[in-house]
């Protein structure tokens, strides 16, 4: 299991199966983002392709925290793979669905849901 | 004048000085076209026109300070080059002193002339083609009666018998005369006008010709002092305008000033008694000793100007404003080949869309991602570089003959214009949801629709820089049609328990721009795609 603390963001990746959780906590904004996009970059290195994020602890999410998501579909995609956004609260669903992430990831109420959709 | 006359009369000659400055400022930028700028450029194509053209300037207006900003903005809308311009200023120096040569010239009657004429000329509709130039002119007549109501405002001064009082204590110190002529200058706004009281102040043997000219000098640094004062509003070039105008001033002055303190020991000849040698009357005298620290004014441009872009440019940094309202790729030789001018301009608009995250700061959730710059100065700067971009393609479209070619042009056309509608609806969203009660449902939800939109636009900066297929296919979900979507929001906020009804209303509105930036996105994303086939 990885994890990574910064700057009021966690994120811990652990295995369910063929698949990658990742557990994100606090804030994905403009100055947590380039740590995340190192962190999701470094499990897809490692050969995660099918990655569940668990957004219930995920307190907030702007538009750079949009952007890290988007450079992880743009990254799995060619692999094969897939992301679900599992869980979030109400004004990160609102921001993902505005922002029109719907037709891009899957995001499903809970955390097994996700682990469901992505499931080969 | 009471004090009481005078200080409304100096407030006027502000305000109106103040219009005039913007007035110029607005009309030059309507004036800033591609031809209108190619012939103010033939205008000072060489350093024999750059300086009969700023004698000229300095002679018609009396004022190095009304030079200074008139350039001012013709740097800042690019009808100029800041470099010829700074040879400009410098010359304008010299220009002013016909005033004390020619006493009777009557700049109040030609400015109200100016005024009455461009004004009516205004309302003319026959008028309607050269409505900026008029306008242009306008301005410079508001800014010359602004400077005559200062230097009226300032007259008692001299005429009170403190003024004369205090100018005759002057004669025991060579340096308390050159800082009052500072001084002075900075209140009376006319070196020209100073220097014809004092002559005939030493004309009547009330002031030291060596004091005289003391006071003189002075005013180079007054001149500075002013365009200093006056210019606080400037910033980037034509700021450097301002800051090289007081430099080379205060040089001048300074060095003229120092020349008189160290004849002063008696090692050297003074400047007076040079001028005494050559049997001219004390009017005269003064008049030529004026004359030489102007003409010292370019002479010190010429010698700072392997010096001044560096020096001006450390002085008074370039704003990123000012950098983005640059065109950075069209050039008059990206006309010659249409195939690789599409491509510059397709990089010129990627910088408008790589601008417009600056105008989402006001209103976005996310405090730690705004970029630092002025919203005015950058919605002022996408509208210059949009009038550059449609004006090249205009020239470029007339010019083109094969008709494959001309399709693609009036293609990149059409992309320009959904471009400056795609700036528009941002900012207005924006401005929209930055109303809204801060963490109010209503501007949490409208700063919701700031985080999507900058998601949206950064997407379409990234498939226009780099063009790759991966970002297109993002781009394609992003901006995928959003009338349900909206419909949805708008129904969910007609609900009583939302917000007050101007809430409602600006949610309404807010999802309204949205719906059409996302229209918009993909009519520019799409507009590329058949440009570059």
């Amino acid at each position: 299991m990885s994890s990574l603390d910064f700057e009021g963001l966690t994120l811990s990746a652990s295995d369910a199966g063929l698949l990658r959780v990742v557990a994100l906590a606090g804030r994905l904004d403009a100055k947590t983002r380039p740590a995340a996009d190192r962190f999701l970059e470094s499990l897809v290195l490692d050969g995660a392709t099918r990655i569940v994020l668990d957004c219930s602890e995920l307190e907030f999410l702007s538009s750079d925290g949009v952007r890290a998501l988007l450079l992880l579909v743009k990254r799995v995609k060619p692999l094969g793979g897939a992301v679900s956004v599992s869980a979030p609260r109400p004004h990160v669903r609102q921001l993902l669905e505005f922002s029109g992430l719907r037709a891009l990831l899957c995001i499903s109420d809970s955390v097994e849901d996700g682990c469901l959709a992505l499931s080969p | 004048m009471t004090v009481g006359e005078s200080l409304p009369l100096f407030l006027t000659g502000l305000v109106f000085f103040f219009i005039g400055l913007d007035g110029i400022k607005a009309s030059l930028k309507a004036l800033s076209s591609r031809s209108m700028r190619r012939r103010a450029h033939a205008a000072v194509s060489s350093p024999l026109r750059a300086a009969a053209l700023g004698a000229t300037l300095g002679a018609l207006s009396q004022s190095a300070t009304a030079v200074s900003f008139l350039l001012a903005g013709l740097v800042s809308t690019r009808l100029l080059p800041s470099e010829r311009a700074l040879s400009v200023v410098a010359w304008a120096n010299p220009g002013t002193t016909i005033l004390a040569f020619l006493a009777a010239v009557n700049l109040n009657v030609a400015t109200l002339w100016l005024v009455g004429l461009a004004g009516l000329g205004l309302r003319n509709r026959r008028f309607k083609r050269t409505s900026a130039m008029l306008g242009a002119l306008l301005g410079i007549g508001f800014l010359l009666y602004g400077l005559t109501q200062l230097k009226r405002a300032a007259a008692p001064l001299h005429e009170s018998d403190w003024f004369a009082t205090a100018t005759i204590a002057l004669n025991g110190s060579l340096v308390l005369g050159f800082v009052a002529g500072a001084l002075l200058r900075v209140l009376i706004q006319s070196s020209s006008a100073i220097v014809v009281v004092l002559i005939a102040l030493c004309g009547k043997g009330l002031l030291e010709i060596e004091q005289t000219i003391m006071i003189v000098h002075g005013t180079g640094v007054g001149i500075g002092l002013s365009v200093l004062l006056l210019g606080q509003g400037l910033r980037g070039e034509a700021l450097r305008i301002s800051y090289w105008q007081a430099i080379l001033n205060a040089c001048a002055a300074v060095g003229l000033g120092a020349w008189m303190l160290f004849a002063a020991t008696g090692l050297i000849p003074s400047l007076p008694s040079l001028l005494e040698w050559m049997h001219l009357s004390i009017e005269v005298e003064i008049a030529v000793a004026f004359l030489i620290q102007m003409l010292l004014c370019p002479l010190a441009g010429r010698l700072l100007s392997r010096h001044a872009a560096g020096l001006l440019a450390s002085l008074a940094p370039e704003a990123r404003e000012d950098e983005l309202a640059k065109v950075r790729f069209l050039d008059e030789g990206a006309l010659e080949a249409s195939e690789i001018a599409i491509e510059l301009v397709g990089r010129e608009q990627a910088r408008i869309v790589g601008a417009l995250p600056a105008l989402l700061d006001r209103s976005r959730l996310d405090a730690t991602a705004t970029s630092g710059l002025k919203h005015a100065d950058v919605r002022a700067s996408l509208e210059s570089l949009n009038t550059e971009i449609s004006g090249f393609l205009a020239e470029l479209a007339a010019t083109e003959k094969d008709h494959a070619r001309g399709v693609q042009i009036a293609s990149t056309i059409a992309r320009q214009q959904s471009l400056a509608e795609l700036v528009e609806a941002v900012d207005t969203m924006s401005a929209v949801v930055e109303r809204l009660p801060v963490e109010s449902t209503a501007r949490m939800l409208g700063g919701g629709l700031t985080e999507a939109t900058d998601v949206l636009v950064g997407t379409l900066r990234d498939w226009l820089e780099l063009g790759d297929a991966a970002d297109r296919e993002l781009l394609d979900a992003l901006t995928s049609d959003r009338s349900e979507q909206m419909e949805s929001v708008r129904r969910n906020s007609a609900a009583a328990d939302f917000g007050s009804a101007e809430d409602r209303a600006a949610i309404l509105y807010a999802t309204s721009l949205f719906e059409r930036t996302v229209y918009l996105a993909r009519r520019v994303a799409d507009r590329d795609s058949s440009t570059s086939d």
